[in-house]
This record gives C-alpha cells, sequence and structure tokens, in this order.
C-alpha cells in the first residue's frame, strides 16, 4: 500500500493552501506535522475523499483519488472534529456506521465485538455516546475508522483534547494497528511524531518543507530532539528561509 | 439500513410532535364520525358532516319523514335573492365580508365605491336610493340563505298569506316595492355581482362559487335522497365516504407536519458533527437517499393506515351485521392514492432544499405553500393541477370526485413525479457536496450563511 501525491494544489476562493505538494506515504505510521492553519487538514480531507480532488494527481495503492466509491472501501477516516448521535449506543453507532460501510452483517458484528476489545471500549459497548469520556470519544472514533479493516487511515489530530495518560495509550493501539497499512496521523504536536512514526512530513503555510525519516528531521533542523528540529525549522522558514 | 434509519426517526422527539400534532387533528375532525353515523343506521342520530347534507349517511331514507336534507342546486331566484339581501345589508352599513386567503376581512369601501354598489342594488331591485334605506322588514324573506331578519316585522312567505288573505297575496307579491322581485335577468345579475366582487375584492360574498355555497341549498326530495343512499351503498360501497372524508383530514396534516421530519433528519447529521463519518463510508449516495427518503415515507404513513382502522372496524362490523357488502381495501387504496403523492412532495422537498442549503429553510417554504394552498382551495370540488391537498370535506357527493377525477389524477401524477424529481436532485446535490464540489465557503450567497449562522449551523 502506498499513496502517492503529486503536484497537488488546493485553493479556496483566491487563497491558496496547498501548493504543489509532491509525497509519497509508504506502509507504517507517517506523521505530518503544521502548526494550524498550514493545510494539513485540508491535505486530510482531500485524501479522504471529503474535498474535491483538486488539480495534481493523487493515487492510493495506484486507484485514482476521483474514483470516490472504491477509494471509500480502502480507507478509514477519523476527522479532527466528530461526534455521533449522542443518544445512540456505542454499539448500535458501530452497527450503523458499519452498515453505511456496506459490510455483511455478520462481519460487521464478528468486527464490531474485536474492535470494541481490542480499543477497551467492550464494556462501554452499552453506554450512550454522550456519555464517553474525550478518550473513550477518540478510541471509538479509531475503531469506526477500523470497522472496514481499511488499508490507508486518516487520523486527523488525534489526541486534542487528551490528557498525557490517554494520549500514549492511544499511541500504543495505533501502533499495534500500523501493520500492513499506511496510517497517516496529522498533528501540530512534535513530540507526538517522535513517538510513533518512522517518517514524517513538515508542512507550513500550505507548501511542503520536508519529508523524510524522523532522524532526517532531527538533523535537518539541527536540535537536539525533533520538537526543536521543527520549531527550529518553522522559525527558519518564517523568517524566509528555503525548504528541503 | 432501512429499518435502522426508519427507528432513528421514530425514536426522534421530532416525531413524537409530529404524531402528537397529526393524532390531536384527526381525533378533533374525525374521531367518532364513523361510529355515529352507524349508530344513526339504527337509531336517530347522525354526525354533523352528513346532517348538513342531507341526513344520515348509511340510513335508508323513510319516505314517511319529509324532510331529507339539502343539496347545492343553482337556483336562480333564491340565488339573486340571497344575494342581493346580503349586498343591500352590507352597502346600508358599508362593511362588506372577505375572505381573501380563507381568513376575514373586513372591507369599507369609499363613497365613489359605494355610488357603483349602490349602482348594482338599483338595477337589480328597481328601487331608489331611499327606498332602499326604508325598504319593509318583510322585503326580503325572514330566513334568506345564511341571513336570518330578526325585526319584528320580518314574515315568512306563509305569514303574509294568512295575514292578508289569499286573494291580496298575488297582487302584493308582483309589488317590487314591497317584495324583492329581480328586475334584471340571472345572466344580467351575474354579471352585476361579478361587478360587485371585483369592487369589493377578492373572497367576497358574491363570487360565484359562494352565492351557490349560501344561497344555493334546496330540500332534497324522498327519490334524491334513495339515490343518494344507493351512491353511498353501492357506488362507494360505504367505506370509500369514509376513507374520502379521513383522507381529506389527514391530508392537512400530510400537507405540512412531514417537512419537519425531512429537515431533522437531514440536519441531525451536521448538528451531531456526524456528516464527515457519514460521508467517507463506502455506501453509495442514491442508496443513502433513497433508503432516507423511504423511511421517512414509511414512518409518516405507517400511523396513517393504523388511524384508519378507528373508522374501518366499525364498518366491517356494520358490514357483517347488515350484510351491506363493503371494499375492504378502501382506506388503504385512498391513502396510497390519495395522501402518498402529497406526502412523497412535501418530504423530497424538505430533504431537497435541506440538503442544497444545509438550513431549515424548507420549513418556511412548505408553511407558505401549505397556507396558499389551504386559502385558495375550496373545501370540496376544487382541485386544481398543482394542488397539494385534495379536499373533500363530505361524506357524500362522491359525483365531486368523480367529476374531477381526471385532474385529480393529473394532480397526483405530478406531484408523485415532482417528488420522484427533486429526491434525484437530491442524490445529485448530495454527491457532489459529498466529494466537496459544492463547498459552501465559497458557493453560499450571503444571505444563505447568514441565516445558517442564524440556526448554528457549522459550514
Amino acid at each position: 500500500m502506498e499513496i502517492e501525491i503529486r503536484n497537488l494544489c488546493k485553493t479556496y476562493g483566491t487563497k491558496l493552501v496547498l501548493d504543489n505538494i509532491c509525497m509519497n506515504i509508504p506502509e507504517g505510521m507517517y506523521g505530518l506535522l503544521g502548526e494550524n492553519g498550514s493545510g494539513k487538514t485540508t491535505l486530510m480531507r482531500i485524501l479522504a475523499t471529503v474535498l474535491e480532488p483538486p488539480s495534481g494527481s493523487l493515487r492510493i495503492d495506484g486507484t485514482d483519488l476521483r474514483m470516490k466509491h472504491k477509494i471509500r472501501q480502502v480507507i478509514g477516516y477519523l476527522p479532527q472534529d466528530f461526534s455521533v448521535y449522542p443518544s445512540m449506543r456505542v454499539e448500535a453507532a458501530m452497527d450503523y456506521l458499519g452498515v453505511l460501510s456496506e459490510i455483511p452483517r455478520s462481519v460487521r458484528r464478528e468486527r464490531t465485538d474485536f474492535l470494541l476489545k481490542r480499543l477497551n471500549l467492550d464494556t462501554e459497548r452499552r453506554k450512550r455516546f454522550k456519555d464517553l469520556s474525550g478518550g473513550m470519544k477518540q478510541r471509538f472514533g479509531i475503531a469506526q475508522a477500523l470497522l472496514n479493516d481499511p488499508k490507508f487511515l486518516i487520523i486527523d489530530e488525534p489526541t486534542a483534547g487528551l490528557d498525557p495518560e490517554e494520549r500514549n495509550r492511544f499511541y500504543d493501539i495505533l501502533t499495534e494497528l500500523a501493520e500492513h497499512r499506511s496510517i497517516l496521523i496529522s498533528t501540530h504536536i512534535a513530540s507526538d511524531v517522535e513517538a510513533v512514526c518512522a517518517r514524517a512530513a513538515v508542512l507550513r503555510a500550505g507548501r511542503l518543507i520536508f519529508q523524510g525519516s524522523i532522524q532526517e528531521l532531527v538533523e535537518s533542523g539541527g536540535g537536539s530532539n525533533l520538537e526543536e528540529s521543527y520549531l527550529n525549522m518553522i522559525r527558519r522558514f518564517r523568517e524566509g528561509g528555503a525548504g528541503r | 439500513m432501512f429499518l435502522k434509519e426508519m427507528k432513528k426517526t421514530v425514536c426522534s422527539v421530532v416525531y413524537l410532535l409530529f404524531l402528537a400534532l397529526m393524532i390531536y387533528n384527526w381525533y378533533e375532525n374525525f374521531y367518532g364520525v364513523t361510529e355515529k353515523e352507524i349508530r344513526k343506521a339504527y337509531e336517530s342520530d347522525s354526525s354533523v358532516y352528513s346532517t348538513v347534507t342531507g341526513g344520515a349517511i348509511l340510513a335508508e331514507p323513510d319516505p314517511e319523514t319529509g324532510s331529507y336534507g339539502t343539496k347545492s342546486e343553482e337556483n336562480p331566484e333564491k340565488i339573486m335573492c340571497g344575494g342581493t339581501d346580503k349586498l343591500i345589508i352590507e352597502y346600508l352599513n358599508n362593511s362588506y365580508a372577505t375572505y381573501p386567503v380563507s381568513y376575514y376581512k373586513e372591507v369599507i369601501l369609499d363613497e365613489e365605491e359605494q355610488e357603483k354598489i349602490l349602482e348594482i342594488i338599483q338595477e337589480i331591485t328597481g328601487l331608489n336610493e331611499e327606498q332602499i334605506s326604508n325598504l319593509p322588514d318583510d322585503y326580503f324573506p325572514r330566513v334568506n340563505g345564511n341571513i336570518i331578519h330578526m325585526e319584528s316585522g320580518a314574515e315568512t312567505e306563509m305569514d303574509i298569506a294568512a295575514d292578508i288573505g289569499e286573494a291580496d297575496v298575488a297582487a302584493e307579491a308582483k309589488d317590487y316595492t314591497k317584495h324583492f322581485i329581480s328586475q334584471v335577468t340571472y345572466d344580467r345579475f351575474k354579471e352585476l355581482m361579478a361587478e360587485a366582487s371585483d369592487i369589493i375584492g377578492p373572497g367576497s360574498n358574491y363570487t360565484r362559487d359562494n352565492l351557490l355555497l349560501y344561497y344555493g341549498q334546496v330540500e332534497m326530495d324522498y327519490e334524491e335522497a334513495v339515490d343518494e343512499y344507493h351512491t353511498t351503498i353501492y357506488d362507494d360501497k360505504v367505506t370509500i365516504a369514509f376513507a374520502r372524508l379521513f383522507c381529506d383530514y389527514l391530508s392537512r396534516t400530510l400537507g405540512l407536519y412531514p417537512v419537519f421530519l425531512a429537515v431533522a433528519m437531514w440536519m441531525r447529521d451536521r448538528r451531531c458533527r456526524m456528516q464527515e463519518l457519514i460521508n467517507v463510508k463506502a455506501i453509495g449516495t442514491a442508496k443513502l437517499i433513497i433508503v432516507r427518503y423511504l423511511a421517512l415515507l414509511a414512518a409518516v404513513l405507517i400511523p396513517v393506515f393504523l388511524l384508519s382502522l378507528e373508522s374501518l372496524v366499525p364498518l366491517v362490523e356494520f358490514s357483517v351485521e347488515t350484510g351491506i357488502e363493503i371494499d375492504l381495501f378502501a382506506f388503504a387504496k385512498y391513502i396510497l392514492w390519495w395522501l402518498l403523492p402529497t406526502s412523497m412532495i412535501v418530504l423530497a422537498l424538505g430533504m431537497f432544499l435541506t440538503i442544497l442549503t444545509r438550513t431549515p429553510v424548507a420549513v418556511i417554504v412548505q408553511l407558505v405553500w401549505w397556507f396558499m394552498d389551504s386559502s385558495f382551495t375550496e373545501l370540496s370540488g376544487d382541485t386544481g393541477l398543482f394542488t397539494l391537498m385534495i379536499r373533500h370535506n363530505l361524506l357524500k357527493g362522491s359525483e365531486l370526485i368523480r367529476q374531477d377525477l381526471g385532474i385529480i389524477w393529473m394532480n397526483r401524477g405530478i406531484m408523485a413525479g415532482v417528488a420522484v424529481l427533486l429526491v434525484l436532485l437530491s442524490i445529485v446535490i448530495y454527491d457532489m457536496k459529498r466529494g466537496g464540489k459544492l463547498e459552501q465557503k465559497n458557493k453560499m450567497p450571503k444571505w444563505l450563511g447568514a441565516l445558517a449562522k442564524r440556526f448554528s449551523i457549522s459550514i
């Protein structure tokens, strides 16, 4: 599974929000770093087929992103800001979203059981969604995104609002899930990427200013750790420097 | 998926409100009508619907009774007498009752317009202004259509005959200054009434329909009453008469309330921030829209079928007891051809506008349409090509339906066809939005953006 992005541009009106992005996302965990407003969410939403594929070429495992129905069968998406009908129970919500994913009934039940157990939501399955804690809601978000056993998982700012303990637990789960699939995580917290990703890209004002391994990112930024290097890199570009 | 969508709908507060309103309207207007009519077939009681138009619908006319109710008939003498009486009353008070959109509005005319009305009255009665202002108390009959003269001197035609003797009656009756005798032909009278209507404004008492309604009622004779009874028993097979009245009342409910369900369903995803979770799933847009639409339609019509049992069950018992054959499927058939198209168009319009604008604007549009349709459609026999709610507020009068059957079928076809078209358009629009083709940030007009903001919808 590889995601191939070539010459991707996106505008909102006259504002250029993604400027000629070229990148490859291989199997495993891939971090997308960037400040707020750098274009991370726009890129994620394009990949998740909820934004119009703009100019450029995007292929997921060789399939053009414009083949939306086909793409939607192989991706899982956890938006930054999501919820579920508040009074719907966890189990029912999983089942409903499974129906929308066109998963046969028996498979749906089996997978719901498996995912709820795997994401430590088994004891919460009869709870209404509105009664879940923030961490539980995020874990539910991952569970629903995995219902169709996607080859490519897109997760937008997954740890926003979680306390450090929940964040670590959440990343442990993601690391387990990264086998045999690509996971793209967008965040503005560099330490999150350092903890779980082998490779990463950095977006700044719609432009890709870095892509490579975590080690290369640390070296390129000239800091002692990823966070420092990332901040150095951002600062440098803010002052008008060039990217890799 | 159909059942899940239906469950989602029927478990919502909006649906419970819809159900409560529908049951309330049904209870207030139709509940008990059937039982009462059946009771009348055995006893001496009847509901208002049949009484108004000539006695109980299921009771065979009795030749001994002598009174068999009334029927509508264009009787020129009665219409001219009643219409002129009303016009003189309103002219003298310079206060004209009108119902431009079904609601009362008093019209006061200026001097010039009053002058024109006076000329009309003068031409019809042959009287001058002073005579018109000082008409004898018994100039018009005491009961004149919907007018009742309470003056002490007002007399019925029988009273007059008794007081002045048979010989003088004929002479006095010919004196147009003492009793109303039209000085114009009926055709000219109709022209003059049309002029009066133009001066007073829409919805006046002098439109052809209103003149017929208020002054065109005549007593039915025994043979006519028997014909009417046979129509109910053999042509309408009893149940059709009740199914029509049932559908008449329910159409008022289904012409408006389902829009709330459609709007609530399509705004709920967004309000609950679930839109993107749904949009990214593999389900096809056409399937999603059609299944949700059908689930709404079922949620709307199932209670209607259940409510019809309140009428159907007693009619089945009546049939068993009397041996009179009934059409068991009358309610089902009438609900499907009379109410289904109305429900379809209301739900489709609500769904389409909500998907298109992401605002509850469909509620306002439907309210306006419903109000206009209610205002401009008569209670019976007034179906146009684009009438939203077919009305037939009578148990009898099946001839009105039969004479309009062609236009009713066309109307129902148009409503169902437009509904299907709106569903198809909804699929196209939703699919575009789902893939981000109609990005709200760029495409939404400012006024719509403001409306959306007002209703707290994130764009």
